[in-house]
């Protein structure tokens, strides 16, 4: 079967700096797939790549069959990724529901979009409550909930998720993964950065370990927690 | 007191075309986050192609037998000839050096400021040099082009001092003691259609909702499937109208135009825009209008040659007091 999404041998820079020494990886539909790994070592870098925001030098990426490796950021969005960035980047003087609307921008059907706002207040009950006030004055795991929201009206094939659980209070973060799982289980595939590496590996199907701009090691989440290098540099466990 | 509200309305009338040239000031720092000095002189463009046009209509007889529709046609052209100068000093002046530093950026507006200007000068220049163009013994151009070349050329610009005529005159209507030129309602009227017009579509449009997430979050907003180039040219397309129209309001109203005639007013309406908040737009609006009065006002109190230096004082007052101005928040973090 042809992967949704393939990452084939990626070469990234910033500048003169190589960030991505060659990362190859690949999303099947219907998968929730993770990369772990500390900071530095690429995680943010091979999202960015795939979503058009940094071009790779070398390597492609293919999404669907098709080739969107030099697509810009509002083309790639059309083709059916979304992206949920790190820290959340909500926008702080738009109103909740005029955030949800930037989400769905790129989106022809317009007459649906009413309707997909109204699944995602389903999802999220809190946001219905904070519909208008600007998203600045949300909390921060309610801007979290809206970065997710904001995503998924976009009606992503794909929906990339960059460190969901950065300063969210532990309470927050288990119901925060349960919305991944709900989002993935209606057929969203998801492919997921997280340095919480328990939470990551608790939810995903397969991951991949990426240390300074390389694949280290890859594999079924069951692998990967009984691999002695992940229990010792990612899980604490000696 | 009849003198006083003539002032006032005279202030209005000034703070008219502050307010509208500091809109488009205001929402290119709002998207970019500089300071697109060659504003004042998109403005002057503007008045040339109302000029242009007005002109035009009038040796047809056009103006005389229609106008309001001549009005509104001079009003068409001055807006759209400054929009399209704007998108177009954005897409060459400005895009390849959104990365660059801000001194880069700065210099560049002030060296297209200094091209327009002199692009406008010298336009009649450039009718005779295309016409002259020859192989051999034959023109480039057949004897009644050249002749239309020329033409056009003469009437659009030029060093000299172009008028426009006179449509509105002095009538006006009086109220009691005091009296208001058409000339004034017009403008004041118009200001205000389009800044309440330019508000509702920030406000309620799915462009003006994309402008301010771009204001907010350039790369946030590409990931929303927003293309972040197309919304910053038509920020600039939408601020070079506004700038447009009150060139020819400027037009109307005091009737000569030159090429410098941007300067002046351009640096006002920055100031105006500083003094409400930068990147905030019924900032602009009101700046425009308090430094419109405040004009006035000290003409009551000073000799008139001291009215820019209260312009500029105020400016530095502001900068001081409060440098975020009157609407802007803190930090500098003004957004649409």
């Amino acid at each position: 079967m042809v992967p949704l999404l393939q990452v084939k041998n990626i070469k990234t820079y910033y500048g003169n700096i190589c960030v991505l020494k060659g990362i190859t990886l690949e999303v099947h539909q219907g998968e929730i797939v993770c990369l772990i790994g500390s900071n530095g070592a690429g995680k943010t870098t091979t999202l960015k790549s795939i979503t058009g925001l940094l071009h790779p030098q070398e390597g492609s990426i293919t999404f669907g069959g098709e080739d969107i490796t030099f697509l810009e950021p509002h083309h790639i969005v059309e083709k059916g990724i979304s992206m949920v960035p790190e820290g959340r980047h909500v926008f702080s003087k738009l109103t909740t529901l005029e955030n949800l609307e930037m989400g769905a921008y790129s989106r022809k059907d317009i007459s649906a979009i009413q309707q997909d706002i109204e699944d995602v207040f389903k999802l999220f009950p809190r946001l219905k409550e904070r519909s208008k006030q600007s998203a600045g004055t949300l909390s921060g795991g309610e801007q979290q909930m809206l970065a997710i929201a904001r995503a998924l009206m976009a009606k992503p094939k794909l929906l990339l998720l960059d460190e969901p659980s950065m300063g969210l209070a532990p309470i927050l973060l288990e119901s925060i993964f349960e919305n991944v799982k709900e989002i993935n289980a209606q057929g969203t595939t998801v492919l997921l950065v997280e340095q919480n590496t328990k939470l990551a590996l608790a939810i995903a199907n397969r991951g991949y370990v990426l240390q300074t701009g390389s694949v280290s090691l890859s594999g079924t989440t069951k692998d990967l927690r009984s691999s002695e290098m992940v229990q010792k540099t990612y899980l604490g466990i000696a | 007191m009849q003198k006083l509200v003539e002032q006032l309305i005279n202030g209005l009338t000034v703070g008219s075309f502050y307010a509208l040239i500091a809109l488009g000031y205001t929402m290119v720092y709002g998207v970019l986050s500089m300071i697109n000095f060659a504003h004042g002189d998109i403005f002057m463009v503007g008045a040339y192609f109302g000029c242009f046009t007005i002109t035009q209509l009038s040796k047809t007889g056009f103006t005389e037998s229609n106008p309001v529709l001549a009005i509104i046609f001079t009003f068409i052209a001055g807006a759209i000839g400054a929009a399209l100068t704007g998108i177009t000093i954005e897409k060459f002046a400005y895009r390849p050096l959104r990365k660059a530093s801000r001194l880069a950026t700065l210099i560049s507006a002030i060296g297209t400021s200094i091209f327009l200007q002199e692009f406008v000068r010298l336009i009649p220049k450039f009718g005779s040099l295309i016409t002259s163009i020859h192989f051999g013994e034959k023109n480039l151009f057949p004897e009644s082009w050249r002749a239309a070349i020329i033409n056009v050329t003469q009437t659009f610009g030029g060093a000299m001092v172009k008028t426009y005529p006179g449509i509105l005159g002095t009538a006006g209507i009086k109220l009691g003691e005091i009296s208001i030129s058409y000339s004034r309602i017009l403008i004041m009227a118009i200001a205000i259609v389009f800044m309440v017009l330019l508000y509702l579509l920030v406000r309620l449009t799915k462009l003006g909702k994309a402008m301010r997430a771009v204001s907010e979050d350039k790369e946030t907003a590409a990931l929303m499937g927003i293309d972040v180039n197309k919304i910053i040219s038509n920020t600039f397309f939408i601020g070079s109208a506004l700038a447009g129209i009150a060139g020819v309001m400027m037009g109307i109203f005091y009737l000569q135009i030159r090429p410098t005639m941007g300067f002046t007013p351009g640096i006002k309406a920055f100031t105006a825009a500083v003094v409400g908040g930068i990147g905030n737009i019924p900032g602009a609006m009101l700046g425009g209008y308090l430094l419109g009065l405040a004009e006035v006002i000290s003409i009551q109190f000073l000799p008139a040659v001291y009215k820019d230096i209260v312009a500029f004082a105020i400016l530095i007052v502001m900068l001081i007091v409060k440098p975020t101005g009157i609407l802007g928040g803190s930090g500098g973090k003004n957004k649409l």
